[in-house]
């Protein structure tokens, strides 16, 4: 009864979406307390190139993702210094860090253009990955895949139900009495800006490990701003954002089914469509947003000056 | 004005420029240890893009070549930038203006020049203020966050001249490589003093001094400051802010657009998909940097544009990748990025333009 087209175009949404929804699952966190970061881009670039070198050099998946972790988190760091320590523009610093991540990942990345690396296979998980439709659209994927199903859960209750997402939210929305209340504003703001980069940066490695199993300049090819873009169309909320991002996977995943069935359509305009689609998302978003506030973090963007 | 507030802006202006200057010494020093880590000889590529950027006619000539375009699109982001927008999709808005301008030229080819620039001119100002325009009514009518819609544009940019170049435009005659036809003689504009030079540069320079007198000393500059400061206080006073915000930013597109028509029209000569390795990212960094100061984007272009027509020469003789380009460029703008907050602590005297903070 299922379409064997529809089952792949959605298979292949939830794999095209990972990679973004690990990006916007970590901007979530850092735009929650009150720092965006525009630089997802060049975050993710310096991910998928520090997770495929090392992944080639130790053959070990695992390692690679590990390192794209912390390359993630450390130019994450960067846009901290520049926003926090120096209350540089956070649009402008994020810019510079899409230009230096881009830059640097293809400086290291020459040398893993066309190698082989061992890449995560799909595991079908047992009883539900049996389960018809829903099974091979959700449960016969990599452990990245699966991972999301953990990480994104994990983060709503970090978010919600712990101190630490309190202290998140709080600095996000109104730092002077997050401040006044003992909460450490710039503490909190580091921590939540390296560990959303970090998570970005393990999207980045999705892209050259598992999705296109190899490196390829600029692969990332815009997920990290459209990251941004639906964290706005989310509301700021993790479990929402897997929902915006498997609707990007959709989008991307259906152009490359058209493409391989053959349509006349050129591969070029086809291509539009996700850019498209998240401006179209992004602007019902921000009416509905304008209607009922979704829980836009007050002091986004906003830098914390405790001398003032 | 006075003679102490006379003196206050000019130590302010020399803090600036001494800071500025530091950051950069800075800037170098971290890209030189970067040189050393992966063994290249520092010093050596130094000299050698300061050669190639001002050593000789010829290298001061392609400096200014580079320099256009990523002066004309830093205008464009400060004119976004002065009514409180800030304009991320100046490379997109350039490449509009490259289709627009590639329309013309090959649709009318045999056209006289006196018909076909003016018409490519304003084909390719149409087509970028259509591309900036489409951010600034979802801005200006539904309050859509133009940073995202503008940068996201960039890539559907991309994939236009893609689509064209491989497709309805491709030069039949050379079917494996995509690009236009190279455009008629007419299509092509002068080049100046025997070099790449071309009036893309002139319209630059008098098109930001144009806006030096416009913006303090005319009443619709007033107006630009007063939204661009405090949008609310415009709106109560019944200033006409739609229509401000929506005009700058056609405006900004159109003038983006004519760096993609002078990089096809005087430079390449055709359309294909090279023919920016991002300017209107540069070009958005350089009007940071200036403080949206479009005398200041004068200089700073000038100078960003010798980095990189050197740095890009210095990567055909030394087979460094292009990529160290920009590997420079970020870590001279991070450094100036960080000095940025000291040199305004120092110089609290300024009086500056405000530029636009983030609002999400």
């Amino acid at each position: 009864m299922a379409d064997p087209f529809i089952v792949a175009v959605l298979a292949g949404a939830v794999r095209s979406g990972t990679a973004v929804l690990y990006a916007a699952a970590g901007e979530v966190i850092t735009e929650r307390s009150g720092i965006i970061n525009l630089g997802l881009e060049g975050i993710m670039l310096v991910g998928a190139v520090s997770g495929i070198a090392i992944a080639s050099i130790t053959g070990s998946p695992f390692i690679g993702i590990s390192a794209a972790f912390v390359g993630g988190g450390l130019l994450g760091l960067v846009h901290a210094i520049l926003s926090i320590r120096f209350q540089a523009n956070q649009i402008a610093s994020g810019i510079v860090l899409t230009i230096l991540g881009g830059g640097l990942s293809a400086f290291f990345g020459i040398a893993y253009v066309g190698k082989q690396i061992n890449s995560f296979s799909a595991v079908k998980i047992p009883f539900l990955g049996d389960i018809p439709f829903i099974g091979s659209i959700f449960f016969n994927h990599d452990i990245m895949v699966y991972g999301t199903y953990i990480l994104i859960p994990l983060l709503a209750f970090l978010l919600y139900k712990t101190k630490l997402g309190l202290a998140i939210r709080a600095v996000g929305e109104d730092p002077d009495s997050a401040s006044a209340a003992g909460i450490r504003v710039s503490h909190v703001r580091y921590f939540a800006t390296i560990f959303g980069a970090a998570l970005a940066g393990m999207g980045g490695a999705y892209l050259s490990l598992v999705y296109a199993q190899g490196w390829i300049e600029n692969m990332t090819a815009g997920r990290g701003l459209i990251a941004v873009g639906l964290v706005l169309f989310a509301g700021w909320d993790p479990l929402k954002a897997m929902f915006g991002a498997y609707l990007f996977g959709g989008a991307q995943s259906l152009e490359l089914r058209l493409q391989a069935i053959g349509t006349d359509i050129s591969p070029y305009i086809l291509g539009m469509i996700p850019y498209l689609l998240i401006i179209i998302v992004f602007t019902i978003g921000t009416i509905r947003q304008r209607k009922v506030n979704t829980g836009s973090p007050t002091a986004l963007g906003l830098p914390y000056n405790p001398n003032k | 004005m006075s003679t102490v507030s006379f003196l206050k802006n000019i130590r302010a202006a020399l803090i600036s420029i001494a800071g500025s200057l530091a950051a950069i010494c800075i800037g170098l020093l971290l890209v030189a240890i970067f040189l050393v880590a992966v063994g290249r000889n520092p010093v050596e590529t130094y000299i050698g893009i300061f050669t190639s950027a001002f050593g000789g006619s010829f290298a001061i000539t392609e400096t200014f070549v580079a320099a256009t375009p990523i002066m004309l699109t830093a205008l464009a982001v400060a004119i976004a930038g002065w009514v409180g927008l800030l304009n991320v999709g100046a490379e997109g808005q350039l490449y509009l203006g490259a289709i627009g301008a590639t329309m013309i030229a090959i649709t009318i080819p045999n056209a006289p020049s006196w018909q076909m620039i003016p018409a490519m001119f304003v084909v390719a100002c149409l087509f970028g203020a259509v591309w900036s325009g489409v951010p600034a009514i979802l801005r200006a009518k539904f309050g859509v966050n133009e940073t995202i819609v503008t940068l996201l544009l960039n890539y559907v940019a991309l994939l236009l001249v893609e689509f064209l170049i491989h497709g309805p435009w491709q030069d039949p005659s050379s079917s494996s490589w995509p690009q236009t036809m190279a455009f008629s003689d007419a299509a092509q504009l002068p080049h100046l003093f025997a070099s790449r030079v071309h009036p893309g540069l002139f319209i630059g320079i008098v098109m930001a001094v144009f806006f030096a007198f416009l913006i303090p000393m005319t009443k619709p500059g007033f107006i630009i400051r007063v939204i661009g400061g405090n949008p609310k206080a415009a709106a109560y006073a019944h200033l006409p802010v739609v229509k401000y915000i929506i005009i700058s930013m056609l405006v900004s597109g159109a003038i983006a657009a004519i760096a993609g028509f002078g990089q096809v029209s005087a430079i390449e000569g055709r359309l294909r998909s090279g023919i920016s390795p991002g300017y209107g990212y540069t070009g958005f960094l350089v009007c940071w940097l200036a403080r949206h100061n479009p005398l200041a984007i004068i200089i700073v272009s000038i100078f960003v544009g010798g980095l990189l027509s050197g740095a890009d020469s210095l990567q055909l003789s030394t087979k460094l990748p292009f990529a160290t380009v920009n590997i420079m460029q970020g870590t001279i703008f991070l450094t100036l990025l960080m000095f940025e907050n000291i040199i305004q602590r120092f110089s609290s005297a300024t009086v500056e333009a405000k530029t636009p903070e983030a609002n999400i």
